[in-house]
């Protein structure tokens, strides 16, 4: 019936399909009003835009108001009203709800305020595409959480989305936090109850928290603060990882950190799968955003290409595969593969592509500006790009300039300095020879042994100044000995190899070309020095003896050192014996006596081996004699020695005073002791014969030591913040910043400034080898890259032969050493005679632990981290079982461009790959599909002893997962292994084990406060421990929960999902996790249940440390004991634990 | 194969890439070529069948440029090596003018000033007095420079980045028009036009720019580009670099050879092509048009710029091209 008052639905009814409802309700006289119009809708429009530049108007004026928010509640209201159908062009109701959200985010006053959530929520049913996720970012923002409205909504959305558990979990979340009105959520809870016993829910629902329980602490402030990402808020929302996408090619570039000492400051962080510094996800973007493939940003053109609508080519294809593999979006060029750029220009419907490769152009990615011209390719591939040619002519000015007395001068390089020892000591003498003759130089081996004193000493001499005249070939510049340019060793010059400054003249010729000055490594100077005096030189004729005796003779005493016996009397009598004719000559530039031998004692790492010391002992015999009596008597200069805080030896981890000088927390009384710091003392001015023959007394450098030791070591952590995210860029550029004893210290450690630009040449092998894969043609082989790394004591080189694997960001590359080829392919024809030993002692330190094989991690951005953690490691758990379960780390090349990380290489696969070969395998006796018990045991019993050591010395990994440990089954003959399981290791168990491996993500606990706690600021999955997930800190939870998922890979074949055991919801009681997956009857449920038990609720275990903080090591220790017994008790029953290690050895092997 | 009978290949070619060829602004018989295989040659076109060279001048390193000075008695050159030498052709020895920091990979003399300018990738340029090196100043640019181009009192610095600076040379102290390229891929080469008007810029991109001096809004409003270079393989058009530029001296026109082997003759002004000649075996690596615009030099050599990824130059593709121009052969439409 129609009345004037109430409106006819009659007039509504044509429309109603159009209508969008309102929850509470429509006004039916507006409806009609705003349907009516319709049929004047240019007169409506105009109305409508009139009305809306009047709220617009409103909301200009709005920030005065005390209640802002009123204003965008009626415009939205009008808006829905006006415009029954909701969004549109006109309504730009979308746009309108995301500004009122966005508008009010961080306003304290409204979060809690009913008409800004429902505004939230007529946003997210209406338009948004994530809506779980909005609620969760409603909740991380503390919206809403004390309104009924917003759990109801949540668990409705939930429920509807068939996932009750969650929905439960949110109406309990609400109650728990007393949001209003409470009745109503109560009843509302108890409907949902009732719903759930008609329907209970799936057994495969997910059961991840919905909420990440957020912290009042965390929600505030801190994320912006303490992490020194650089603009969180200003990034663009873009970088939500909210929905997993992929960059998209057209973004705005993120910009990677370049690491480089001299600009630490990192730029934009990259939008990498893991690091997304989203800080606390200040916003979930507009739709638009969320939605950016669609639309393509205006920027600057500079080397893009506009992709035509329509032109499909496979490599478009391709390109994206190759994207989600590889975490290095080359967005400056899109079409990498083929250079495809197809136009839009109408007129040529053709495909187009680039003759030229783009991707050698523009392969800095940093800086997608930067182009290199087809002569800087054509000079980088050559190996003439970065030469220092100024340096060059100066030198060979230099060397012009000198009278050459002897022909032989190739290598010359050190004579400035020999040649003015020799000069000081036998100042009377014109006659060289004397010194010279002494034979022939022994070449390296003895060099490398670096001791501080020897180095003092030459640096010392070298840097007087000293008349050149009757020297011949010396270099022009002494002063500079004492800086740490390495000098390349007569290398021809390789990519990226920046000729430095040479101190001496750089004769053409072998060494002649002069310094890498960037190759920085580890190498004192003194190792500089020596090791240009490598293999070439050593035949040649005494001068160069003569000029390298000093050196030698310290350092022949000093290495022999630690052989002790008989070889060290005969060498230290000698230089007493012998010469007594020789003048001591005070000389005018004080020369330091190098501390008595005895007192130095390298630490030798593990992997460096003895033998090394051996040759050396053997060859110097002869060498050593006069030049050291001479030096040993004259006054030492002490201040000099004072200054420099080097690392004492080359061959030694520089912080070796770490452990020995800080009380750490984390000192396990287990770990052998290193020897002591091999410091000088002062050596007294009556150094003098009496001193030679003295034994070591290691206790009386101590306290010098310590002295040293002060100041290149850690004294305090690092990082002072309390709550951080240990991943972040910035943190990490400060802490190589601050880092003491410096990474160019480091054994291995190799910085080049000047890029080396061979990624992409690497990367395309690599595919190409892969695609052919069974055709490997030797054309193929021989195009193999070989990567060149210029260094002063010899640089390396390597043939990359194939990818092994793909990680998060790098590739890694299996490669063959050349060096250590070289020498086993020449082994037979080497007779180890002095002459020929030199040659090959030259290159011990070579090959002393290397292999054949290798693996090359080529990271990018370049970043030494893994390689400082993997150093840390070994460094701290020092010679022990567990250390023989980390990967070895042999060297860093640092470039700015890209870092290459040279790696043990071991061929046996992972932990993953035994899982999927049990899985493969039907029947294994009673196991069907799955590990067998016993091997899971032996192997968690692996994992915790290694993770214990770590963790016992402040180290953790990070990144603990199946796929980042390798297997390592060491070849043992079957009467040396027992088939009884030793937990000591003995009868050959100790070859069988695992090698953790990819550190980047490791943490070292010693750089941050103890007390310290981290954030992952990175989107997390059920991979990833329950602190992370629900954003509450966490420190070694993160390696335990890694362990329960390797451990529960193993056990059950899949992924680990835990679930949050709630207990007494109303009481309160702590949550303990557990896995879900239930255990076979048959297995030792009680160990295994322990197990996870501490791995993942190692918080409530703290109790029973006796430090009563983390890590929970006698926990584990005892969850490992008891597996250890187990273990040794029932090895042999079924097929038998050695057996089935013996089994998987024999896939593994043919696996390869 | 055959050769058109206005055309001849150079005996004793250089043996590695060609970085530049420049033909005697005083001799249309001397033709200068600068290579990689750290020689410049020189070249007498007019001598016996296929013209004969000279002298070659070793250097420590691979020459990136070259160039006439004032009269055929200096000749420089700029390379690898940092330095710009100046050569004697008659002593066949050579002295170092100027030395950077990087590699020089771009001189040219501007008779005007007396002068030679120097671009290195070490982001400078210098200028320097042949007959006083010792005045020789030195200008640093924002990024490293490709390719100079010189005439009466202008300099253009082709550079990284796309950046194009003008300089008047009269007063270095700073740039006289800082521009960006209208290309939008890496800058090639600059020539400029010998009417002093304006330059013509190459991008590795298969496209030239026309732009002018004057940076008044009608006379920017003039400038062009046009795509070139580009040929289609097997249903693809593949995209060369455009590696050389030559202005006619007398009819203004100018000759373009880019990677596809292919050399063209372009009227800037009508913005026509004239011609196109027979694509050459190998990248086109240089183009130099002689003093009385009879002879084109067209120097080839294979390499990145002809998509080679790994730069490999056979040398026998590197060859030196004298094309004998027909009368009107130069001539743009309407001239």
């Amino acid at each position: 019936m129609a009345d004037d008052d109430t409106t006819s639905f009659n007039q509504i009814e044509l429309h109603k399909e159009n209508i969008q409802p309102i929850a509470s309700g429509r006004s039916a006289r507006a409806l009609v009003a705003s349907l009516s119009s319709r049929s004047n809708p240019v007169f409506a429009r105009a109305e409508h835009a009139a009305k809306q530049a009047e709220f617009e108007e409103e909301l200009r004026g709005s920030l005065d108001l005390d209640d802002p928010l009123e204003v965008w509640v009626r415009y939205v209201n009008w808006t829905q009203e006006t415009f029954p159908s909701g969004h549109s062009a006109d309504s730009s109701l979308l746009q309108l709800l995301e500004r009122a959200t966005q508008t009010f985010i961080h306003e304290q006053h409204y979060k809690n305020d009913p008409r800004y959530l429902r505004l939230w929520i007529q946003y997210i049913q209406k338009f948004s595409d994530a809506p779980r996720e909005a609620f969760a970012f409603l909740a991380r923002h503390d919206i809403g959480q004390r309104l009924a409205l917003f759990y109801e909504e949540y668990a409705t959305l939930l429920e509807k989305m068939g996932r009750k558990r969650q929905a439960g979990e949110i109406y309990q979340t609400g109650m728990e936090n007393n949001a209003r009105p409470t009745d109503r959520l109560l009843r509302k809870f108890e409907e949902y109850m009732q719903r759930l016993e008609l329907d209970p829910p799936a057994g495969d629902e997910p059961c991840s928290p919905a909420l990440p329980a957020v912290r009042p602490a965390l929600a505030a402030k801190p994320f912006s603060g303490g992490f020194g990402s650089e603009g969180p808020g200003g990034f663009p929302a873009t970088q939500q990882q909210s929905q997993g996408s992929q960059p998209s090619p057209r973004q705005a570039k993120q910009k990677m950190a370049i690491f480089s000492d001299a600009d630490a400051a990192p730029t934009n962080k990259a939008p990498n799968t893991i690091e997304k510094p989203t800080s606390g996800w200040e916003s979930i973007g507009t739709l638009e955003q969320r939605k950016k493939e669609n639309a393509i940003e205006a920027r600057p053109w500079a080397g893009e290409v506009l992709k035509q609508e329509g032109v499909k080519t496979k490599s478009a294809e391709k390109m994206m595969i190759f994207r989600d593999e590889s975490s290095l979006p080359k967005q400056n060029v899109p079409p990498v593969q083929q250079n495809v750029l197809p136009t839009s220009l109408p007129s040529n419907k053709r495909p187009e592509r680039v003759a030229v490769n783009l991707e050698l152009i523009y392969a800095d990615e940093d800086n997608p500006t930067e182009e290199l011209s087809f002569d800087e390719l054509r000079a980088i591939k050559r190996g003439q790009y970065g030469i220092d040619w100024n340096r060059i002519r100066v030198e060979q000015a230099e060397a012009a300039r000198e009278p050459r007395k002897k022909a032989t001068h190739s290598g010359v390089m050190e004579e400035s300095r020999a040649p003015i020892k020799v000069k000081t000591v036998l100042s009377p003498s014109p006659n060289r020879g004397k010194i010279r003759r002494r034979g022939k130089t022994p070449a390296s081996p003895t060099m490398t042994f670096h001791t501080r004193a020897a180095t003092d000493e030459i640096y010392d001499i070298f840097n007087q100044p000293i008349k050149k005249t009757s020297m011949t070939g010396e270099g022009p510049d002494d002063d500079g000995s004492e800086s740490d340019e390495m000098e390349s060793d007569g290398e021809d010059y390789t990519i990226g190899t920046q000729v430095g400054q040479v101190e001496e003249s750089a004769q053409e010729g072998d060494d002649g070309e002069g310094d890498d000055e960037d190759a920085k490594s580890v190498k004192s100077e003194w190792s500089d020095f020596t090791l240009r005096r490598d293999v070439p030189r050593h035949e040649q004729e005494g001068e160069v003896a003569g000029r390298l005796e000093v050196g030698f003779g310290k350092l022949a005493i000093h290495c022999d050192e630690p052989e002790a016996g008989g070889a060290l009397a005969i060498h230290r009598d000698s230089p007493w014996g012998e010469e007594p004719g020789l003048p001591f000559h005070p000389a005018p530039h004080r020369i330091p006596i190098p501390s008595p031998p005895d007192i130095f004692d390298p630490p030798r790492p593990p992997y460096h081996a003895t033998k090394e010391t051996q040759f050396q002992g053997q060859s110097r015999l002869p060498y050593m004699t006069p030049i050291v009596e001479k030096t040993e008597s004259l006054p030492p200069t002490t201040a000099r020695r004072k200054d420099v805080a080097k690392t004492p030896s080359r061959s030694s981890m520089p912080d070796i005073m770490d452990d020995n000088l800080m009380s750490s927390p984390f000192d396990d009384p287990n770990t052998p002791i290193l020897p002591p710091p091999p410091v000088k003392s002062q050596p007294a001015p009556s150094a003098l014969p009496a001193r030679a023959p003295k034994e070591r007394k290691p206790f009386g450098t101590k306290p010098i030591a310590a002295a040293r030791a002060k100041e290149t070591t850690q004294k305090s952590p690092i990082i002072k913040d309390l709550q951080c995210n240990p991943m972040d860029e910035s943190l990490r550029a400060n802490i190589f910043d601050k880092l003491l004893p410096p990474l160019k210290t480091y054994e291995g450690f190799y910085q080049h400034t000047t890029k080396f630009g061979r990624g992409a040449d690497i990367k395309r092998f690599a595919k190409a080898m892969s695609k052919r894969d069974g055709e490997k043609t030797a054309a193929n082989i021989s195009q193999a890259p070989i990567i060149e790394f210029v260094t002063g004591d010899g640089g390396s080189s390597y043939t990359i032969k194939r990818e092994l694997g793909k990680g998060a960001f790098a590739p890694v590359y299996l490669v063959e050493n050349n060096i250590v080829a070289d020498v086993e392919d020449e082994a037979e024809e080497v007779h180890p005679d002095d002459e020929n030993a030199g040659d090959l002692l030259s290159l011990s330190k070579k090959i002393i632990g290397r292999a054949r094989f290798e693996a090359v991690k080529m990271e990018h951005p370049p970043s030494p981290w893994e390689f400082y953690i993997m150093r840390q490691v070994h460094r701290r758990l020092g010679v022990s079982r567990p250390v023989e379960s980390i990967l070895k780390a042999h060297e860093m090349h640092l470039f700015p461009d890209e870092g290459y990380l040279l790696l043990e290489y071991r061929d046996q696969g992972t932990i993953l790959d035994i899982i999927n070969i049990a899985r493969a395998e039907v029947g294994t006796g009673t196991n069907t599909c799955v590990m067998d018990e016993q091997f899971v045991m032996f192997l968690s019993i692996e994992l915790l002893r290694t993770i214990e050591a770590m963790h016992s010395k402040g180290l953790l990994h990070g990144d603990l997962k199946a796929d980042n440990c390798l297997v390592r089954f060491e070849n043992t003959p079957d009467n040396t292994w027992s088939a009884r399981y030793r937990r000591d290791g003995s009868s050959g168990w100790l070859k069988k084990g695992i090698t953790l491996i990819d550190f980047g993500r490791g943490i070292d606990m010693k750089l941050f406060q103890p007390t310290v706690q981290f954030i992952a600021d990175w989107k997390t999955d059920n991979q990833d421990c329950a602190e992370m997930r629900e954003l509450r800190p966490w420190t070694y939870q993160v390696d335990y929960f890694g362990l329960a998922a390797i451990i529960h890979s193993m056990l059950f074949g899949k992924y680990i999902e835990t679930t949050a055991d709630r207990g007494n919801i109303l009481g309160g009681g702590t949550k303990k996790y557990k896995i879900t997956s239930s255990f076979k009857r048959y297995w030792q449920t009680e160990i295994w249940s322990s197990v996870f038990d501490v791995l993942l609720n190692p918080l409530q275990y703290i109790k029973d440390e006796e430090s009563t903080c983390m890590p929970v090591s006698k926990s584990v220790r005892k969850c490992r004991e008891e597996m250890e017994t187990w273990l040794e008790a029932n090895c042999e029953k079924g097929v038998g634990l050695k057996n089935l290690i013996r089994r998987m050895e024999g896939v593994l092997g043919k696996k390869r | 194969m055959s050769q058109p009978a206005n055309q001849f290949e150079l005996s004793s070619p250089p043996e590695d890439v060609i970085s530049s060829l420049t033909f005697s602004p005083n001799d249309p018989s001397r033709l200068l070529v600068s290579s990689w295989d750290k020689n410049v040659h020189l070249y007498d076109t007019n001598a016996g069948l296929n013209g004969s060279k000279l002298t070659a001048f070793p250097h420590a390193a691979s020459v990136l440029d070259c160039c006439f000075g004032e009269t055929d008695g200096n000749v420089f050159s700029a390379g690898l090596d940092w330095q710009v030498q100046q050569l004697d052709p008659e002593t066949g020895k050579g002295g170092t003018l100027a030395t950077h920091e990087s590699a020089v990979k771009s001189i040219c003399y501007n008779t005007e000033t007396r002068s030679l300018l120097s671009g290195s990738w070490d982001q400078s340029i210098k200028q320097i007095d042949p007959r006083s090196p010792e005045s020789t100043s030195s200008h640093a640019q924002p990024h490293k420079i490709f390719s100079l181009s010189t005439i009466s009192h202008i300099l253009v610095v082709a550079m990284s980045s796309r950046s194009v600076y003008l300089y008047d040379l009269r007063n270095m102290s700073s740039p006289w028009q800082r521009r960006e390229s209208s290309l939008k891929f890496m800058t090639r080469t600059v020539r400029c036009m010998p009417n002093a008007q304006g330059y013509a810029s190459s991008s590795i991109e298969g496209r030239v720019a026309v732009e002018f001096f004057d940076p008044s809004d009608e006379s920017q409003k003039r400038k062009y580009a046009f795509k070139c270079h580009r040929s289609a393989e097997g249903g693809v058009d593949v995209i060369y670099p455009v590696n050389a530029l030559a202005f006619h001296p007398i009819y203004g026109t100018f000759a373009s050879g880019g990677g596809d082997g292919v050399v063209s003759l372009w009227d800037g002004m009508a913005k026509r092509r004239l011609k196109q000649y027979q694509r050459y075996p190998a990248s086109i690596a240089g183009l130099s048009f002689s003093n009385n615009g009879k002879y084109l030099g067209i120097g080839t050599s294979s390499g990145f710029e002809d998509g080679k990824d790994d730069g490999a130059c056979p040398p026998e593709s590197v060859k030196i091209i004298v094309r004998e121009l027909q009368e009107s052969e130069g001539k743009g439409k309407g001239q």
